[in-house]
Parts: structure tokens; sequence; C-alpha cells
């Protein structure tokens, strides 16, 4: 292609996106990153919360006193109406698409969320890996105005705890927004959210995660308290890995002993046995012993399989609080009906309608198998002289 | 003599541009006349009449540019054995012998580089190249004796392509000095050196060099007709040949490569590629060539071939980042803000504070600034440049983001840009990459990441289009070719390759294995 | 005329046939099948196969290329006619494919920007590479093709980190057949545009290396189509998967690693319209050739600009929101590569097979320079 045509054309189409492009671009610093979005609903009207990043380099940063976030709160009719509000007082663009946590409110989640599905699945600006919590106790703006400890902004922290207690505790699943769609559009499985409140002590407020919402399709249902969301977690279709379990010593109920969970399968499977309906659900874990709280000697090969049968018998109670607590509230989280669909799908045919009564009824034979490891630094008890 | 500045009738015998095209007379005094009036005003021509023998005397001149011959060797070799042979140049009865001339250039003179010619434009022509030429008087043809010397760079390290391993000569600016460097490599007679006087005025020699056997003969021929065609004054440097001989005379994408070391000229011979030489610059000019190729760096060959290939990909990244990078970031921070991860963007914002300039201002800018520097760097004596250089980088970098004219990450983004596009390793592959950069520039201003791809486009578009000598400028890539590419992308070793890159028209593909075996 | 290279074929199948599919088959089989629809596409296989192997043959046994073609066997008339009919056709696909192409920019990339100024980028880039000729758009294909591939495999494989469920790929055990039978239909349909091969085939001389190269081009359709819409399933799950506009652009949006690598949409965007530019500049060309012969003009570069002109309108007029550019893709334009890209040669197809006289007739056939 001859050169002077070349030009001619690189020329046209240079200019042309130029004048009529209308220039798309924001420059960064007519930006604001939002670090946290939350969704709340009060009288008729949708709260739309954003906890904005202050920028400064970190020389500013450090010498600066107060918090470095500003949290905006804005009404409307609908959730985007509202988001889009907040132009009317922040002089600069949001940047929605770098929050990685959304906040539900209370009152939200209580309306039924069926009226924020949509705003959740087909906004561009929602990130569908984004962790969703809901707030307890609280408005998710008291929540993303709390100062959280080594973390400058408390959207990030609420995350960050989320994914750190899930290896260290183990009591809580992380839910992003992707899975919580998926689970509200497939029938047969129920959406649970992660629980956020405020605690106050000596005065000064933290945020900590306390329970999970558990919701029957888009309405809410309830919730699960530690315990039993500690059972919900050990029955997720993938691996766990990571938690914790205080069982009682063997020997002395007043005595704790805390096995360190390494990872753990759960495998669920529908049987239509003698006319019934029952679901399997075959639990294999592995743990190590961590510590005791006794001085008795307990790391002989018989303690060992007590241990053992301690520990699963511990995650078996869990686990039928779980199963209690989601039957009597009729919300399948567990996937059951997902499963019985999969393995049975004529007889599911017959059930998806009454799948929440078939579901709180169903029974349940749970069979684990534990397994201990290792021991750390020491495989004798310490003994004292 | 009057210089004649018109023409007339009476003056068209002493009129020089028409006494240049005569023949030798034969009478020497008609001769020496002509040749000093077409001589007239070189002061450094010498122009010696001699004779020898006594009954009667025979005259003789001698022409050479004092500067051009070696003196000694005319006075040794040439004078000399005239002086002393006089039975085989005169005849017993006076007068000269019959086979004056046959016992001139066969028997008498002691030069090994003789030769005759017979009108005055070749007189003039060899005499400029630094040939001794002899009129004997009753002799209708000049003897021309090789007696070139004077003096030169000597062979040195070569300033432009630096070397850590390998041979580090670089051609100097006499072409039969060059041509000695690549003889000496390849010791094949098959080496053919095709020797062209081009430029009206410079007369310049210019030798085109090939393995007959290797080289493709369609590619040969071509490049001679090429050759053959150019008609101008002067011809000072390969750029001169190139720009009559490319296939695409205007554009910024470099179809032939210039290198100063032998060793690589030889390479790309042995492969069948054709190298120009041009007496008077130690550039050689080879062709054909492709733009994959302008990243081989012939240190590649001298390395072991797995960290050679390393640092090939190390290259082609490296392009990239520099046609690249300053455009992405725009781009990315201007449209695409969801790109970059968000602890990163906070660090971007925050060093954006205060800034007056939009990113894309700033870029060019900077790049602007940088491109000066480097070009005032080139220019200036070589104990003050570096410093200058750096100096300059530095301080007016820092300076200008302590002013909160620029963001850093722009400084860095430069710099880095700045060293990756050094690492072409032909100067001209690099000219590139700094003009497309700038496009790449606006483009990415205007339109984001779409932008960058449509420049892009168009930029392969173009490439796709060009060919350098007929070999289409982006193989092996377009047409691909595995072979090829896989020398290209990484070294292939020695005892791998088998097979010469392929060029169409090529008679022997095969380099190695089949009928010589292994060792 | 230089011949062209088996590997250049290859790469023009694959630059013509996979960028419109990654648009248009994904959401066709989630929403027809539900969690089977990565069997649709794996059932292409054997139906492209078939449509390949007629065009193939219709190459081997004709003597002129395309647009010459259908003088050959339809007579000097209805050829003609079907020439103009062609030119028509084959701007109508391409305005499509700019339509689909600016649709999808619109929503995902830069909302906002007017149209026009994506659609004549576009044109440009294309009208540029016309005006250079066959042999520079191919040697364009060829890169795109070869930087094209490696990328999106590693960006799909990068959708390979989030988390999957492999039970979505089941069960297999009830499927409608009649919903099979018309997304595998659809699939296949597209594979259709590799009617370029019936342009370019003459200028092929190595018959074995173009056999490889049509069969490598299907199974690269065919695999990397599979991935996509098993990767949708395997993360999205089919009731979420099926309301997606573009399932294979949410993936690439979803791909967050450790949150350094995230929202790298915008790069699978940039491999994508490189593969635009190529099929749309493809069916163009097939236009122009089809009008140059219809015409008996010397050389066709100077019909781009006026047709350039043609198609911007024509993309532009041709839906009014993204409802209808859905019921187009999916009623009209299938339907329309059946007759133009389907039927039509299968005519050429059973002439050759039934009648068995030669084509004595094609010699008279001037064919114009196609270069």
């Amino acid at each position: 292609m001859k050169l002077g045509l070349f030009i001619r054309l690189l020329l046209i189409a240079l200019i042309l996106s130029v004048c009529l492009c209308g220039c798309q671009g924001v420059e960064v610093e007519q930006t604001a990153i939002a670090t946290g979005v939350a969704a709340d609903w009060d009288d008729g009207d949708y709260i739309v919360s954003v906890q904005l990043a202050k920028v400064a380099t970190a020389e500013q940063a450090a010498s600066q006193e107060g918090p470095q976030f500003i949290v905006l709160n804005e009404r409307g009719q609908t959730l985007t109406e509202a988001a889009r509000r907040l132009n009317l007082t922040l002089p600069r663009l949001p940047r929605w698409y770098h929050a990685n946590t959304l906040l539900l409110g209370e009152n939200l989640a209580q309306q039924g969320l069926s009226d924020i599905i949509d705003f959740l699945s087909r906004n561009p600006n929602v990130r569908t890996n984004s962790l969703l919590v809901m707030t307890r106790g609280a408005t998710p703006l008291e929540v993303y105005q709390l100062d959280t400890p080594l973390e400058p902004f408390s959207a990030v922290a609420i995350r960050n705890i989320l994914e750190n207690q899930e290896d260290q505790v183990g009591i809580y699943k992380p839910v992003i927004l992707a899975d919580f769609l998926y689970n509200v559009a497939t029938p047969g499985i129920d959406p649970v959210i992660p629980q956020v409140r405020i605690i106050s002590d000596h005065g000064k407020k933290f945020l900590t995660i306390a329970g999970t919402a558990v919701f029957r399709g888009t309405e809410w249902a309830g919730e699960l308290n530690e315990a039993e969301s500690r059972g919900f977690r050990f029955l997720s279709s993938e691996r766990i890995r990571g938690g914790l379990l205080v069982v009682p010593a063997p020997g002395d109920e007043n005595r704790h002993i805390t096995i360190e969970l390494i990872s753990s399968q759960a495998t669920m499977k529908p049987v239509w046995k003698e006319g019934e309906l029952r679901m399997m659900v075959q639990i294999t874990a592995d743990g190590n012993f961590y510590d005791q709280t006794s001085s008795k000697t307990l790391l002989n090969l018989e303690t060992f399989r007590l241990m053992e049968q301690l520990s699963a018998d511990q995650i078996e109670q869990d686990i039928k609080r779980a199963i209690g607590k989601a039957q009597g509230y009729q919300a399948d989280i567990f996937g059951w009906g997902r499963l019985l669909e999969r393995e049975y799908p004529h007889i599911w045919s017959q059930v998806a309608q009454d799948w929440p009564e078939v579901f709180s009824a169903l029974p349940a034979d749970i069979q684990i198998t534990f397994k201990l490891r290792r021991t750390y630094l020491t495989d004798k008890s310490f003994v004292i002289k | 003599m009057r210089y004649l500045s018109g023409k007339s009738a009476s003056d068209n015998a002493s009129d020089p541009h028409k006494l240049i095209d005569q023949n030798i007379t034969g009478i020497l005094a008609t001769d020496q006349a002509n040749l000093e009036t077409i001589l007239q005003n070189c002061s450094d021509i010498v122009i010696k009449p001699f004779q020898f023998g006594s009954n009667p005397p025979i005259k003789g001149m001698l022409l050479y540019f004092d500067g051009l011959v070696d003196r000694q060797e005319v006075e040794i070799n040439l004078l000399k054995p005239l002086m002393l042979e006089m039975d085989m140049l005169c005849s017993q009865n006076g007068g000269l012998h019959d086979n004056v001339l046959e016992n001139v250039l066969y028997r008498i003179l002691t030069m090994a580089d003789l030769k005759t010619v017979k009108d005055y434009n070749s007189i003039c022509h060899h005499i400029s190249s630094g040939d001794t030429v002899f009129l004997i008087d009753g002799i209708h043809e000049a003897l021309v004796a090789g007696t070139r010397s004077w003096k030169g760079r000597g062979v040195e390290a070569p300033e432009n392509e630096v070397v850590i391993f390998g041979p580090k000569e670089a051609f100097t600016e006499t072409v039969r000095f060059n041509t000695a460097m690549i003889r000496r490599r390849i010791k094949s007679v098959n080496l053919k050196m095709e020797s062209y006087v081009i430029g009206r005025v410079t007369k310049t020699d210019v030798v085109l060099c090939y393995v007959s056997g290797i080289a493709p003969p369609n590619l040969v021929n071509e490049l001679r007709s090429r050759l053959s065609a150019i008609d101008t004054d002067a011809i000072l440097d390969p750029e001169y040949l190139n720009s009559f001989i490319a296939d695409t005379k205007v554009t910024i994408f470099t179809q032939v490569e210039y290198t100063e070391k032998p060793d690589r000229v030889c390479g790309h011979l042995l492969e069948g590629r054709l190298a120009v030489l041009v007496d008077g610059s130690p550039t050689a000019m080879i062709l054909p060539v492709s733009f994959p190729q302008f990243w081989i760096a012939a240190e590649d060959y001298y390395t072991p071939f797995i960290p050679a290939s390393f640092y090939r990909m190390g290259r082609f990244i490296a392009f990239l980042v520099a046609l690249l990078l300053p455009s992405l970031y725009v781009a990315v921070t201007t449209y695409h803000q969801e790109m970059i991860p968000t602890a990163l963007y906070l660090t971007i914002a925050a060093t954006r504070q205060g800034v007056p300039f939009p990113i894309f201002v700033e870029a060019i800018l900077m790049e602007a600034t940088f491109e000066l520097l480097r070009e005032a760097g080139l220019r200036l004596p070589r104990a003050v440049g570096p410093a200058v250089s750096i100096v300059g980088a530095l301080i007016i970098g820092d300076a200008a983001v302590q002013a909160g004219l620029v963001s850093t990450p722009m400084v860095v983004i430069v710099a880095f840009t700045g060293i990756a596009s050094f690492v072409a390793p032909n100067y001209n592959a690099a000219l590139i990459i700094r003009i497309a950069r700038f496009v790449f520039l606006i483009a990415a201003a205007a339109l984001g990441f779409m932008g960058i791809m449509i420049v892009l486009i168009l930029m392969l578009i173009r490439m796709a289009s060009l060919s350098s000598l007929g070999l289409p400028y982006l193989s092996p890539l377009a047409p691909f070719n595995w072979a090829q590419l896989s020398d290209i992308m990484v070294r292939r070793p020695w005892y791998q390759a088998n097979q010469r890159p392929y060029m169409e028209g090529m008679e022997n593909q095969v380099r190695q294995g089949s009928k010589e075996g292994q060792e | 005329m230089q011949r062209i290279s088996s590997f250049q074929i290859w790469a023009t199948l694959t630059v013509m046939t996979i960028p419109i599919a990654f648009l248009e088959v994904p959401k066709r089989q989630l929403e027809a099948l539900g969690n089977n629809a990565w069997i649709a596409v794996l059932l292409a296989l054997p139906f492209g196969l078939l449509i390949y192997a007629m065009y193939m043959f219709i190459i081997h046994r004709s003597q002129t290329p395309f647009p010459a073609m259908l003088e050959e066997h339809f007579g000097a008339v209805a050829g003609r006619l079907l020439q103009i009919f062609y030119f028509v056709m084959e701007l109508g696909i391409a305005a499509f494919g700019i339509r689909l192409f600016v649709d999808f920019v619109e929503t995902n990339v830069l909302p906002g920007t007017p149209i026009i100024a994506y659609i004549v980028i576009l044109m440009v880039v294309c009208f540029s590479a016309l005006k250079s000729g066959v042999q520079t758009f191919m040697r364009t294909f060829e890169i795109i093709a070869v930087l094209c591939l490696p990328l999106t495999l590693l960006i799909l494989a990068l959708g390979c980190t989030q988390p999957l469920t492999p039970e979505n790929l089941l069960p297999i055990s009830n499927i409608d057949l009649k919903e099979l039978g018309i997304a595998t239909a659809s699939t296949s349909i597209i594979l259709s545009r590799g009617f370029i091969i019936l342009v370019l085939g003459k200028w092929v001389t190595d018959w074995q290396g173009m056999r490889r190269a049509v069969i490598g081009a299907l199974l690269t359709y065919v695999f990397l189509l599979t991935v996509t819409v098993m990767l949708s399933l395997l993360i999205f799950g089919a009731s979420t998967a099926q309301i997606l506009s573009f399932p294979t652009f949410t993936i690439i949006q979803n791909i967050d690693i450790l949150q350094f690598i995230q929202n790298i949409d915008i790069v699978f965007i940039g491999v994508w319209i490189l593969g635009m530019f190529a099929t749309t500049t493809g069916t163009w060309y097939i236009s122009l050739l089809s009008l140059q012969q219809a015409l008996r003009l010397s050389s066709y570069r100077f019909l781009t600009a006026p047709t350039a002109l043609i198609l911007g309108v024509f993309a532009i007029a041709m839906a009014e929101n993204i409802l209808e550019v859905h019921i187009l893709s999916n009623i009209i334009i299938p339907f329309l590569y059946g007759v133009v890209l389907f039927f039509i040669p299968f005519l050429m197809f059973l002439r050759i097979l039934l009648t068995s006289t030669g084509n004595q007739s094609a010699k008279s056939i001037p064919v114009q320079n196609m270069d």
C-alpha cells in the first residue's frame, strides 16, 4: 500500500477518533476509588453507601490524622439512581469496579432481595467476584465508618477478615456475588450470606463477623450461629481447608484439645431406599493435633483413635445443628435439591414444586471419617516432673 | 591555461569536458597538452616527463596524484626498470622496439598490477583512484600501474555495534581492505565480488558480494540490474544507494541492514544474502532482509544457544515494551482504569495529585525530552557526552517531578521505554520504534486500547505490503515458515541447523548433515 | 498471481470463522440446551467436515475460482445475476459483522462513544487492507492467527483459575433432541463462513496441505468454542449463563488473580478486534470480487470506497436496538448463511456430481484479476 494512502488513512483514523470519541477517557485525578459499596433500604427508598479512598502519597498518609476514607450516602428510588445521585455531592467520578466488598443492609434483606437481583446481575459496575456480607444490628453506613485495626479501609478489612478466618478459625464461608446469583437462579439450592456486626469494647467499636444469614430464594429466613455456620461449611461441595475444632479432651470432660483441620471433603448423595428418600452425607476429614489444655499424656495410638472419634462426633454435632436449623427454615442451603435433580431427575420433577416442605423432612445419614495426622513440634505430651 | 567557460567552435579542441572523451593520440606532446588541459587547476597532480635511451631518446610521461600513490613503488618498480632495460625498449636502430608495449607489460616492469587503457576518461579515472599512468611517445595505449597507497584509518573496534564476545574488527573506509576482511573469512572461491563504478562525479567503487551457489541467482540478477540502473552524481555512503535500489523508497521501515562488522556480513552471505560495500564508507549494506531479523544480534551466535535464546526472547519483549509501553500506560490510566490493581491505582492517583497536564500531554512531553537528550548526547564530544546525558536526564526528570510538572510513574515509564529501545541490535530498527511510538501514543490517547489495536493493524498491513528485494518484509512470520521461525525466535544450535533459511530461488539449502555425515 | 500456502489457508479460515463465533455461538447454545450446550459444539465437527468436504470438492472440480464459478455452473445469465446477488448478500453479512462488533463494543468497552467512530475505524482498517491487495492481507491474517490464538488460549486458561463446578456439564440424559438439532445446525452454519476457500482454493498448489489446513481450522474452531462454552457452564452454571448477553466476555471479566490481574477483558477485546478486522475484510473482499466479476471490471480496488459507504449505512440501518440485533443473529442470519453460503454451493455440488460432462465453457469465462 502506498505510503501516501497509508498516511492519509492514518490521519483520518486519528483525527476522527479524536473528534468523535467525545473523549470518554477520564483522567486519574478526576476519579474517586470506591473500596466498598453497600445497599440498604429505608422507608421506601434505596440507599447506596460507598466508601471512597482518600488519595495521598505515603508521606502524606503517615502525617494525616483520621481515617483515609470518606463514606457517602445517597437515597433513590432504585439502586442505580441512588448510586448516580452521589455525583450531586461528589466532585469526582467514582470507579466502582475497584470495590470488592458489597454490604447488604438488614432492612434490605428483610424486604427480600428479589428487587435488587437485577441490579446485581446486569449492572456492569458491580463486580461479580465481590464478597457479599450482610450487616446485622447496624446500618452499612455505620460499618463503613468504623476504624479497623491496621487496615485503612473497613471494606477491605471485612474482605481480609473473611478470607483469613476461613483458614484460621474455619467458621464462615465467604460468599461471592457470582455464587449468590447462581444459588438464587438455580432451583434446588438456596443462598447464604455471612453477617457482620459491630461490637463495643471499652467504648471502642469493632466490627466482627457473627453468624450467617439464610435465605429461602430471595426471602430472608433467619440466621445460623457459629456452630451451625461451621457445620454448614463442612457440607460445602468443595474441599474446605483450614479451620479449628475444639474438642473435649478424652477422659476429661472439662478440658479441651484443639484440633486443626487440614482439609475436609463432603460427598452428599440422595438415596432412594425402601420407598423413602434419604440423603447420605459422607465426610472425610484430616486434622492435626494442635494443643491440649491438660497435661495428661494424650499422644499414643489409642488416644489418637479416641480423639479422632471425638472430633468426628463434634463435626457431626455441628452438621446436625446446621441441618436442623436449615430444615427449620425450609431453606435448602446445602444444594440437596440440585443433587437430587442430578441423581434422580424423575423424582425431582415430581417434588420440585414442594421442595421446601420435602427438604424440611428429609432425613440425613451422616458418616464421618476423621483422621489425625501430625502433632507439630512434639510428638509426646509435655511431662511435668 | 585559461579556464574556458563558454562553448565556441574554436575552443572545442581545448574544452576539457569534450577532451576527456577522446582517445590517446600516441603523440606525447599532444597527449601531454590535452591532459594538462583536462587536469588544470589540480595542484596535486604530478606530471613527470622523462626520457630514456639516447639515440634518439624516447620520451615518456608519468602521471599520478600526489598523496594517492606509493612514491617509492613508482620510483623503484616503474622508473628504475624502465631506465635500466634499455635494449628491450629501444631497438638497435633507434626508435621504439617493435614489441615495446609487450616488453614493458610483461618483461620489464616489475609490478604486479598492470593494464593498458586507451582513452583519457580511463586515464583520469585510474589516476583518481591512485594508480600511476605511464605514457610512451608513439604508443596509442597508456599503461596503468596499481600503486595505490594512502593513509587511512586502521582497523578498530566497531563503534555502533558493541560486542562482548566475538571478533571486534570493523570495516574501514577503503573498500579493498573491507573486501579483504570478508575474503579472509570465506575462503571459498565461490565468494564473488562484482565491482561497479557508480556516480558521475564521485565515480565510487561499489562492490557487490555474494556466494554463488548459495545466493539465489534471480536475486543477484535483480540487484545487478538495479545497481547498473543508478544514474546520479554522488554515492558517498550505502544509504545513497539504498534510496535508489530500495523496493519501497518512502517509508520509515528500513529494507536493508547496515553493519560495520565483517563477521556479520559473512554470516549473512552464508545464508544466501547479498552484501554491498561502498568505497569511502565503513558500512556494508545487506539485502534482502526481513523485519524479525533486526532483532538478531551477531553475538547470539557466539554464545551457547540456551542463554542466547533467552536473551533473544528478552529482546523481542523489549521491542514490544519500547513500542507499546507509554501508549499502554496512557490507555490504561485514561480509559481502562479497571485493569489496574487497586493498590497500584491508589499509588498512581496519589502521585498525580496536582499535576497540571493530562497524562497524554505528560507522556508526549517526557518522550520528546528523552529524544532530545538522546540526540544531543550523540553530538556532544566524547568527553562531555555521557555526563551531560545522564545529568540532564536525572536533573530534568527529578526537577520536573519536584516541581509537580510530571508524575513519577511517567518518568519511570519513559526511562524504562528508553532503555528498552536501546536493546535493538540494529540502529535503523530502533529508529522505526522511536517514530512509531509517537503514533501509538496519539492513538492511545484518542481511543484507548482500541486505538492501539487499530494502529497496530495499520502498521501490520503496511509492513506486510513491503518487501526487500522481493523477500516479504515480515517473513518468516508471514508467509509462515516454521523452520526459519525457529531460528528467529530462539537460536537453534548449530548441530540442528541442517538447512539454510529458505529464500525463493535458492539452490542449495542443505548446510550440513546428510552427505558429509557427523563427526 | 502468487500462490497461497496452506498455512495461509488455515489462518484465513480460522480468523474468518472464530471471532464472530465467540459472540454468537455460546449464547445460542446456552439458551437452547442449558447444561448440555457443549455437546452441540462437538457435534458440529462432523457437519463442519461435510461442509468443507463439499467446498473442497467444488474447488477441485471447477476450473474457475469463486465468482466466475457461478457462471461456470449456472450458465452465463444466471451466473451473473447470482454474482450480483452474492455481492449484496456478502455486503449484508459484512455489515452484520460490523453491527455486532459495534453493539458489543458499545455495551462493554466504551459506552457513550458515538458509534460512527467505531464504524469508521473498522472501515478504515479494512479499507486499507483491501487496497493493499490479497497478498498483503493474507500475510496479515497469518500474523493475526499466529499471535492471537496463543493469547486467546492463555486468556481462556486464566479463566480456568476461577472456581469450577464440573457437575454443571451434566446431566446428559434429558436432552431435547429438537433443540440439539437446532443448536448444532446454528453452530455448524457459522463454519460456512469459510466460504472464502472457494475463492482462494484455486491458488493453492499443495492439495494435501490444503486438506490438512482445512481440517486443522475446523479442529481449532471446535476446540476453542467447546472450551469457551464449557467454561461458561463450569463457572456460571446454566441458569446464570443463559441470561448473560455475552458469556465469553463475562468469563474474562471475572478473572481475578490475587487482585493483581483483574478486568483483563480489554485485552481479550483487543485480540478479538484483530479477528473482527480479518473477518470483515474477507467478507468484503468476496463481495467486491463478485461485483467485479459480474460487471467485468479490471480491478476491484476502486470499488472499495463506495462500498465502504454502503456498508456503514447498512450496518447502522440494519436494526434499531439490541433486541432486534438478537433476532437478526438468532433467526435471520443463520438462514442467510444457510442459503447463501451453503445451499447455493450445494446446488453447484449436485450439478458437478450429476453432470459428468466436462466444463468446456469454463474456458470462455474471463476471470477478472483477483489480485
